[in-house]
């Protein structure tokens, strides 16, 4: 019984995952066809209305590809909250992040937040532009990173640099970064990448 | 005399029209093009590159939806100048304008227009926290005019959009009102259809 109901479960959420982005890419073409039509009749802004749409559809689908790349909760902690489109909205843009909490079981009140932030044509910031961050350079799996953390605070924040996208890695109430610097491992930074060309 | 003067008129009215409307079309065409290859992204998957492409063509677009309404400005309000619109200004949907005198201290109108989009499609129509309700040219209107500052600002709810006026510098809202009533906002509603 209870097998059946796990069978259940795990084909309605493939389902859903399947499904719900099938549904938006359907809208964001008839709103792209719209748009077109609307830009080539002069109606200008119903155009920008139509792709401005078209552009929050299509930016869902890639929220809910990247939500796949957070890590699981491994051994030792438990998700603790989990945003897929961006804070309190129905539709994600660009540049919002995707985040997901990890609580400890071991540690008491220490957690990690893992956060991927797709970064707009305005403030993309690729790995030989960005800025010099507070704490020490280091790499994750090849790609530029930020290592900036407060021992005495028991908190701190990994930064990695990849060509669209930054993903960081905050930690807090643990005594070293190691924990942060393991999970940072254990994301998938070349399929963020990919998602993001 | 009046003969060659009417003749250089025409000339110079059929120059502008041959030297703006490849200018126009060239952009029309770029336009087209980016909404083409954002497509084609879209439909190879690459749906990150398509997104970029498409908020390339919607920055396009609402400068052209700015400086179409910008060209119907009155040029001048009184003693008050337009400026030159600058370049981006518009670029996201929105877009301000300034009428100043070129001295600081004397009056100055500024006009921020606002399509619904922006207003993440809410009604235009302005809350009314504490001003007056008014009517200008048939669309509801609120205006705040505070006499002690010669300050205020006038709202005017437009079909698909919101027109922000803010005057400075005047005894009370007479002018802010006048100016409002100067704006065509039957041409400004008809860039936002």
């Amino acid at each position: 019984m209870a097998k059946n109901i796990k069978n259940y479960l795990a084909t309605l959420i493939i389902a859903l995952f399947v499904i719900a982005p099938a549904a938006y890419a359907q809208d964001a073409e008839k709103l792209i066809d719209d748009a077109k039509k609307y830009y080539k009749q002069g109606d200008y802004y119903k155009a920008t209305d139509c792709l401005s749409k078209a552009t929050k559809k299509i930016n869902t689908i890639t929220s809910e590809k990247l939500v796949l790349v957070l890590p699981p909760a491994p051994q030792g902690f438990t998700i603790s909250k989990s945003t897929e489109r961006g804070e309190g909205q129905e539709e994600a843009t660009l540049g919002e992040g995707i985040t997901r909490k990890y609580k400890s079981t071991d540690v008491e009140d220490a957690e990690i937040e893992v956060v991927i932030i797709t970064a707009s044509s305005m403030e993309a910031e690729t790995q030989e532009t960005a800025e010099p961050r507070e704490g020490q350079e280091t790499h994750i799996s090849g790609k530029k990173a930020w290592l900036n953390f407060n021992t005495e605070e028991q908190n701190g924040v990994l930064e990695i640099f990849l060509d669209n996208a930054r993903v960081r890695v905050y930690s807090s109430g643990f005594d070293n970064s190691n924990v942060m610097v393991e999970f940072a491992k254990r994301i998938d930074l070349s399929r963020i990448e990919s998602l993001t060309k | 005399m009046g003969q060659v003067m009417k003749r250089f008129k025409i000339f110079s009215v059929f120059i502008v029209i041959v030297v703006f409307s490849p200018v126009f079309s060239a952009y029309a065409q770029s336009n087209e093009k980016l909404i083409e290859e954002g497509t084609n992204f879209y439909k190879s998957g690459n749906y990150y590159a398509a997104s970029k492409v498409f908020q390339e063509v919607l920055i396009e677009i609402n400068s052209l939806i700015a400086k179409n309404i910008d060209s119907i400005l009155p040029v001048t309000y009184k003693n008050l100048k337009l400026g030159k619109m600058p370049e981006e200004e518009g670029s996201q949907g929105v877009f301000t304008r300034s009428y100043t005198s070129g001295n600081e201290k004397d009056e100055q109108i500024i006009v921020t227009i606002a399509p619904a989009s922006i207003l993440n499609n809410k009604s235009a129509a302005p809350d009314d926290a504490g001003r007056k309700a008014m009517d200008v040219k048939g669309r509801k209107a609120l205006l705040d005019f505070n006499k002690e500052y010669k300050a205020g600002s006038l709202e005017i709810a437009i079909q698909n959009g919101s027109i922000y006026i803010y005057a400075e510098g005047f005894p009370d809202s007479s002018a802010i009102v006048d100016f409002a009533n100067h704006l065509e906002l039957d041409k400004i509603e008809s860039f936002l259809k």
